[in-house]
């Protein structure tokens, strides 16, 4: 997806009630966006800046299913002593259905992982909590990133690449 | 293992060092024990160019605009100013002065670090207080106020100015408004 200034969408992440990061992608540089509906903040990467993205594993995906299955649990006993009092469980089967599904989606989103971009100046989170999506997203932006840093063979050759960026 | 020691872990800040690193890209570290692993990218091993000016040598040397003691080294591509290497700042094929990046970062999208999206506060600001609507009374002027704010604003970076929503916040709270005048005037002539 494509925004009207140019940037391409690479990530979205709630990271709150109300508050969302995303990042970015243009020609040269990597844009992260914390929002919350009313003020956009804005942080620049340039290619030429990153030297590495770390992916440190995180217990997320754990705390998720422990939360999950203790919900289903509840809402299934709830349930099932309505079914032996011989009552329809109108209100907790549905709940256990949806803490289930709730459950399998979080298997499906597969383990856990924190992401870091690093900078000679800063190491950053990136809103990335899963590690297939952390590697699709290294995918995506690493051979680019490593062919924007990467010095041409001649030195008077001009490469646009290794440039920084221009402000015109 | 690699010789990267300029890395630190993320989480205990201890600084990786050669023990550290299990294989190409991959590691564990030896202060709290998690694991990590690390897409390198050429710039990691590169090292650090820092700009170094020379001093004028003689009298006859040209000097940098902005420090007569330094020697200059390249021309502003903006202004044509003498500067050293120090004020020589890269831009893509160009090289400018702090003055004339600065303008440049001024009149483009490049410097913005944030932007209060006005379209979305009036939007809000219109349609949440109908769930209370004694509160449209208030919301309704403040509206019109953000939209005749966020019009000529640029909005957001991503977005744009996005003007249908200021156009449909500022409909509702015409109407918002027009119901409370209607109805305080049904009161007042009754």
């Amino acid at each position: 997806m494509s925004s009207k200034s140019g940037y391409t969408k690479l990530v979205r992440q709630s990271v709150g009630a109300a508050v969302y990061r995303s990042i970015w992608k243009k020609d040269d540089h990597l844009l992260l966006v914390s929002s919350n509906g009313y003020v956009e903040r804005y942080q620049r990467f340039q290619y030429a800046d990153i030297r590495t993205f770390l992916v440190l594993p995180s217990e997320r995906n754990a705390y998720w299913a422990w939360s999950w299955t203790a919900l289903t649990l509840i809402s299934a006993i709830f349930a099932g002593s309505a079914i032996w009092r011989g009552d329809t469980p109108f209100v907790s089967a549905p709940f256990a259905l949806l803490f289930l599904i709730g459950l399998l989606w979080n298997y499906v989103l597969g383990p856990s992982c924190q992401l870091y971009l690093v900078t000679r100046i800063q190491t950053l989170r990136l809103p990335v909590h899963r590690r297939r999506r952390a590697e699709r997203f290294l995918e995506q932006i690493g051979p680019e990133i490593a062919a924007a840093q990467t010095v041409p063979e001649d030195p008077n050759e001009s490469s646009t690449a290794d440039l920084p960026p221009s402000i015109s | 293992m690699t010789t990267v020691v300029e890395l630190s872990c993320p989480k205990c800040q201890h600084r990786f060092g050669d023990l550290d690193w299990h294989e190409d890209g991959a590691g564990s570290c030896r202060n709290c024990r998690t694991d990590f692993r690390a897409y390198r990218l050429p710039a990691l091993t590169r090292g650090r160019d820092i700009a170094r000016p020379k001093l004028v040598a003689v009298p006859e040397d040209s000097t940098c605009f902005f420090h007569v003691q330094n020697q200059a080294e390249k021309i502003c591509d903006g202004c044509g100013r003498f500067v050293c290497a120090v004020c020589a700042i890269p831009n893509g094929h160009e090289f400018h002065c702090p003055s004339c990046l600065s303008h440049r970062i001024n009149r483009t999208d490049a410097g913005v670090t944030e932007r209060t999206i006005f379209p979305s506060i009036a939007l809000t600001l219109a349609l949440f207080p109908l769930l209370l609507y004694p509160l449209t009374i208030l919301t309704a002027p403040i509206s019109i106020g953000m939209v005749f704010m966020g019009w000529s604003r640029p909005g957001s970076l991503l977005r744009g100015p996005q003007r249908w929503k200021l156009v449909l916040a500022g409909i509702v709270s015409t109407i918002e408004i027009a119901a409370w005048l209607f109805l305080l005037a049904k009161v007042w002539l009754r």
